[in-house]
């Protein structure tokens, strides 16, 4: 018994000669033996009416020479037969005898034509011997198969030969087809292996092209995001820079600006009421002043509160101010008086050098903006922050206990991580080369989790110093 | 070829396949050696006999055994060399003995003859040629009654007069194929153990392998019966055949008796074995006989007799002193 699935393959040569075999055996056998057999089917067909036709002439000469002489005929019988065989020019008849009515052989002379020898195979025929009608014996002729023996053994070898020959030649012809065709397919097969093998050697060239290519678009990509990374780097520096500028510069002089302006509408104020020597102006044009200064200062207040604005929008000036640790610390607190949160911080202090401006204000926004979403959506109790800084990997995670949502079937809701208030964190996160995920289910709270390389333009993280410079 | 397709026999007709095709393949062979060995049996007879041997019947028409014999007729049969003389002493015995009477019946050989009378069946046999050691064993009496010439007898249209016993073997050997005059040669052979060709065998011995070999090769015309060869001489031009002087002379037959190397057949040479040939004809009985028989064998060993025969060319045996 073979092991399953062990398969044994013979050729297609050998498949085919199996079974071809066994119709050649036949055809040999059937060509070697037919024109034999059929020779001797019909020489002995022709022996047979030649010794019936033998009896018959023998019977009516005995019939003849029985009535003529009815005793002294048998005496003299031998040279009657042997007269009748002589004339009938029939060397085949071995012999002739004549039989009683009761099948005893009638002895005819001491010299009966033709000795039986013993063994010897005659094919006998009859015809009756009639006097007046009436049955008296039979006369019987041999006729020797001798001949006709030999004559289908003597066909019996060249038919043998050519039944040998033909079933040779039906045997080996397709066999050697076969063994053609086999050499072909092998040819096909070898070809087709040598085609495999240069389609593989093009495969892997391809391949190494491609992993070349790959590995030039994926160096390519990561210079892209180091460059996307100083690029935000360079623009939170520089936002931060202008907002300083802003707000130390156009703010600290639009202040003085408005300080001055307050002395000179109480100024004006003062010399409208009474002429003071100080002024030198009369009254109206003390009021008058006083009327510019006023609508100078409003001009001023208005132009502070749009360097206010402006500088909030280039980035939280609280970050300038406390730093992110306690830029977030104050955002929960304030958070938690104003939603009712719990809201738990566990935030990792910053070197000394502290962290690249854009890498706070990411920081700052994504917290902000997830606890707007907790506030509106997420129904929590609490909040925890967590701030873990690595040496190379800042990690901040956001979790609340809320009602969390499937965010494969529920409608994503306004604002919530992935939604429009984070698309814009999510961006500048992947412009730094960091990743932002959101995982939640139903009733299983949400925590929004943002990790981020440690990159700074700088090599000691001051990179308004960069854009300064 | 190791890199050729294969084909995986395993498959589940595979194997049956190949065995229902050698099965059938036994099958057929089977059949066609059985119908071979059936055709073949039917077709190639027996080695058996369709016939028994044993003692035929005595009422059988084919094997009557004796015939009404009366005491005052004698019943003769026998070769037909014998014929033509027996059946004119016949004549002339009927004629001086009245009352008794003499059946010469139709040839049937010397050997037939031997045989009908051991079976008692006739009363004397006529042979013309010495009896076989088998038919010596028989016991039967022998009387020689006459010395016959045989001749080299011809068509009278042939021009010849004489031959050689080396002419007569190139004659039945086919080397010689026409007489003098050109004209073709016709042989006429008797059968097989006919009594002038063992007369002549008996003087000239190449004559038997001759004889033998036309035989064999079917070269000549074979006639079985003194009556067939004398018709054949007489109406066949250029035809030679082995014949008896007496038969010739006491019968007045229309065929030339040629001389042996220009000596004729004559009591003279025959009795000085000049002329070589000759066959004595003889009487044969199974016991000694009595009566009319008796008589008739009185009869032609008598003067008489031997006249006749001197007369139709015959030598009356025993010869005179």
């Amino acid at each position: 018994m073979r092991p399953k699935g062990h398969v044994r393959t013979v050729s297609l040569r050998r498949y085919l000669g199996a079974r071809m075999l066994p119709l050649v055996v036949l055809l040999a056998v059937l060509v070697s033996l037919s024109a034999p057999l059929a020779y001797f089917a019909l020489t002995t067909g022709t022996l047979r009416t030649r010794a019936r036709a033998t009896a018959v002439q023998v019977a009516a000469a005995v019939s003849r020479e029985i009535q003529e002489r009815p005793v002294l005929w048998r005496y003299d019988a031998l040279k009657l037969l042997a007269h009748i065989r002589a004339y009938t020019e029939e060397p085949s008849i071995a012999r002739i005898e004549v039989a009683d009515r009761s099948g005893v052989r009638v002895p005819l002379d001491d010299e009966p034509i033709g000795e039986p020898t013993p063994g010897e195979s005659l094919l006998w025929e009859s015809a009756p011997i009639e006097i007046n009608e009436q049955v008296v014996g039979h006369a019987w002729a041999g006729a020797e198969l001798g001949q006709a023996r030999a004559g289908a053994l003597l066909l019996l070898i060249p038919f043998a030969a050519l039944g040998l020959g033909l079933a040779a030649l039906i045997h080996f012809i397709p066999g050697r087809a076969m063994a053609r065709a086999e050499r072909r397919i092998a040819a096909s097969q070898a070809a087709l292996a040598r085609f495999n093998q240069t389609l593989e050697q093009q495969v892997a060239e391809r391949s190494s092209q491609l992993t070349d290519a790959y590995a030039l678009l994926q160096a390519k990509e990561v210079r892209l995001r180091e460059l996307s990374s100083r690029a935000v780097l360079l623009q939170e520096a520089e936002r931060r820079v202008i907002a300083r500028e802003l707000h130390d510069s156009a703010g600290q002089a639009l202040t003085a600006i408005r300080i001055n302006l307050q002395i000179i509408a109480q100024l004006s104020e003062a010399g409208a009421r009474d002429m003071s020597a100080e002024t030198g102006l009369s009254p109206k044009a003390a009021d008058k002043v006083g009327r510019l200064a006023g609508r100078t200062l409003t001009i001023a207040d208005a132009t502070l509160e749009e360097i206010r604005r402006a500088v909030s929008l280039l980035g939280p000036a609280i970050l300038d101010d406390v730093g992110l640790v306690a830029a977030i610390q104050r955002l929960c607190d304030d958070f938690g008086e104003r939603s009712d949160l719990r809201i738990e911080c566990e935030l990792d202090e910053p070197p000394d050098a502290g962290l690249s401006p854009a890498l706070e204000s990411v920081c700052y926004r994504v917290t902000q903006e997830a606890l707007t979403n907790v506030a509106r959506h997420a129904q929590a109790s609490r909040v925890d922050v967590r701030l873990a800084l690595g040496p190379d990997k800042i990690r901040l995670e956001v979790r609340d206990n809320g009602r969390g949502f499937d965010p494969a079937a529920a409608p994503r809701p306004p604002g919530a991580p992935g939604g429009r208030g984070l698309v814009g964190m999510r961006e500048r996160v992947e412009l730094l080369g960091g990743t932002i995920r959101m995982t939640t289910a139903p009733g299983a709270g949400t925590s929004v989790v943002v990790e981020l390389p440690q990159v700074t333009l700088s090599e000691d993280g001051d990179d308004t110093a960069v854009v300064v410079a | 070829m190791s890199a050729a397709p294969d084909i995986d026999p395993d498959d589940a007709e595979s194997p049956a396949s190949l065995a229902a095709l050698w099965i059938g393949v036994a099958v057929v062979l089977v059949a066609a050696a059985v119908i071979a060995v059936v055709l073949v049996v039917r077709l190639a007879g027996s080695a058996r006999e369709p016939f028994t041997r044993g003692e035929v019947p005595r009422d059988s028409p084919l094997h009557l055994r004796s015939t009404v014999r009366p005491p005052d007729v004698v019943h003769v049969a026998g070769s037909g060399s014998n014929l033509p003389l027996t059946r004119a002493l016949a004549e002339l015995f009927q004629a001086e003995h009245p009352g008794l009477h003499v059946v010469v019946f139709d040839s049937i050989g010397s050997t037939g003859a031997i045989h009908a009378t051991y079976d008692d069946v006739i009363d004397l046999g006529l042979v013309s040629r010495p009896l076989r050691d088998s038919e010596a064993a028989l016991g039967l009496f022998v009387y020689p009654y006459a010395r016959v010439p045989v001749v080299v007898a011809v068509n009278l249209g042939v021009p010849d007069d004489s031959i050689s016993p080396q002419d007569l073997l190139d004659i039945y050997a086919g080397r010689r194929a026409a007489w003098s005059d050109g004209s073709p040669i016709v042989v006429l052979q008797r059968e097989r153990g006919d009594s002038s060709h063992h007369a002549v065998a008996e003087v000239l011995p190449d004559f038997e392998a001759v004889n033998d070999a036309a035989y064999r090769e079917g070269r000549w015309r074979v006639v079985d019966s003194d009556q067939a060869m004398q018709e054949a001489l007489s109406v066949t031009g250029g035809a030679v055949g082995l014949f008896d002087l007496g038969a010739i002379v006491l019968q007045g037959l229309p065929i030339k008796a040629l001389q042996l190397d220009g000596i004729a057949p004559s009591e003279a040479s025959v009795q000085s074995r000049r002329y070589p040939f000759s066959k004595d004809l003889a009487f044969v009985s199974v016991e000694l006989p009595t009566g009319a028989p008796a008589e008739l064998l009185r009869f032609v060993d008598g003067e008489r007799a031997r006249r006749l025969m001197r007369r139709s060319g015959y030598i009356p045996l025993p010869e005179d002193q």
